[in-house]
């Protein structure tokens, strides 16, 4: 027997890096630091450096260094107003080690399942929140994996997560966010489905042969599901 | 030439006096002083539309709750209490596992293996 309600699930795939600003914010950020570098107080490196040592050299003959003043010479820009190897009236750059900037080395954003379009990959897309969606070959239509209740059915979030293991497989790590339904969806047969959110932390989602399953954001669920359906997950996503 | 502990106490005094170590003030004109504010204020606007797109977000997703949960009142009062258990009083805990986003990508990307070890 089973209850007169429905139990889907939320299934995300929290973002693996932190998202790109906007341009505007990346000009304005860009702006801001570039003032602030010109109103810093030139480094001291005489108090980093003991005169007449070693690593004192070494760092000097990195440093680019100002145009000195001259008194023989017109300056049509302004003249220089050099102090402690600095010219006042512009930011000072600081120049370290090239080697010690190689070391590191930043693993590319775009990733192998990216250029693949592999939609049933956990390591697309790593700066958006992933959805899974599922395709049930018996219905053939994409929507969020949902649930029959049994009539023993202790609670929502049970449930789901019973469903999620008898669809995917044993082997993923999830987190219930909350044993509260996020959204309640309507359907044209009059039965509500309750969902739930949850967070796929490691492993993997395995269904049969007979599911057809997808790990995709915001915009490619609004390509895949109907419009009526996305209309009420919207929010959600 | 002064002791070495004298010029310690110097060189400790240069770290923080402002004397030749300061940049140059910045004089800005007219036109300048308008198109920093111009920046200024955007950047103003463009955080507050942003904040207020977010929080019509947030209203919204609270009232797709507040509606579950008064629908699963009515049809089931037991699985509505049962939603209403404060997740502490089942020894739940926040998971080591969810991972903070970065700034850059780590070398694994996704720990694919995962043996469920309570079932």
């Amino acid at each position: 027997m089973v209850k007169p309600l429905r139990v889907g699930l939320l299934l995300s795939r929290t973002p693996i890096i932190t998202p790109k600003p906007a341009p505007f914010l990346q000009a304005y950020y860009k702006y801001m630091s570039e003032l602030e570098k010109r109103l810093m107080w030139t480094f001291p490196s005489f108090f980093f450096f003991k005169k007449g040592t070693l690593t004192q050299r070494k760092f000097n003959e990195l440093q680019k260094g100002p145009i000195a003043r001259n008194k023989n010479i017109i300056f049509a820009q302004g003249e220089p107003d050099v102090h402690f190897n600095r010219d006042r009236r512009f930011k000072q750059e600081i120049i370290l080690e090239p080697d010690e900037q190689e070391k590191v080395r930043e693993q590319p954003t775009v990733t192998e399942a990216d250029t693949k379009n592999d939609i049933k990959s956990l390591e697309r897309k790593i700066e958006q929140t992933l959805y899974l969606l599922v395709n049930l070959k018996s219905e053939n239509k994409w929507k969020l994996p949902s649930f029959e209740v049994p009539d023993n059915a202790r609670s929502l979030h049970y449930a789901a997560d019973n469903g999620l293991r008898s669809l995917g497989g044993d082997s993923m790590n999830t987190w219930t966010v909350s044993y509260t339904p996020a959204a309640v969806l309507k359907s044209k047969d009059n039965v509500p489905e309750f969902l739930i959110k949850k967070h796929i932390l490691q492993g993997v989602f395995q269904p049969d042969a007979n599911v057809e399953f997808a790990w995709l954001c915001k915009n490619e669920i609004k390509e895949k599901v109907d419009e009526d359906y996305f209309k009420q997950i919207e929010v959600l996503l | 030439m002064i002791k070495p502990g004298a010029q310690r106490v110097v060189n400790m005094l240069g770290v923080l006096s402002a004397s030749r170590r300061q940049p140059r003030r910045l004089k800005l004109c007219r036109e300048d002083i308008i198109r920093h504010k111009t920046i200024k204020h955007a950047y103003q606007l463009f955080t507050k539309n942003e904040q207020a797109e977010q929080k019509q977000k947030l209203d919204q997703q609270y009232l797709r709750i507040k509606e579950a949960a008064d629908l699963l009142q009515e049809l089931d009062p037991e699985l509505f209490a049962a939603t209403n258990v404060p997740p502490e009083k089942k020894g739940r805990r926040f998971p080591l596992e969810l991972r903070v986003p970065t700034d850059t990508p780590p070398r694994t990307i996704w720990s694919s293996t995962f043996a469920n070890k309570l079932r």
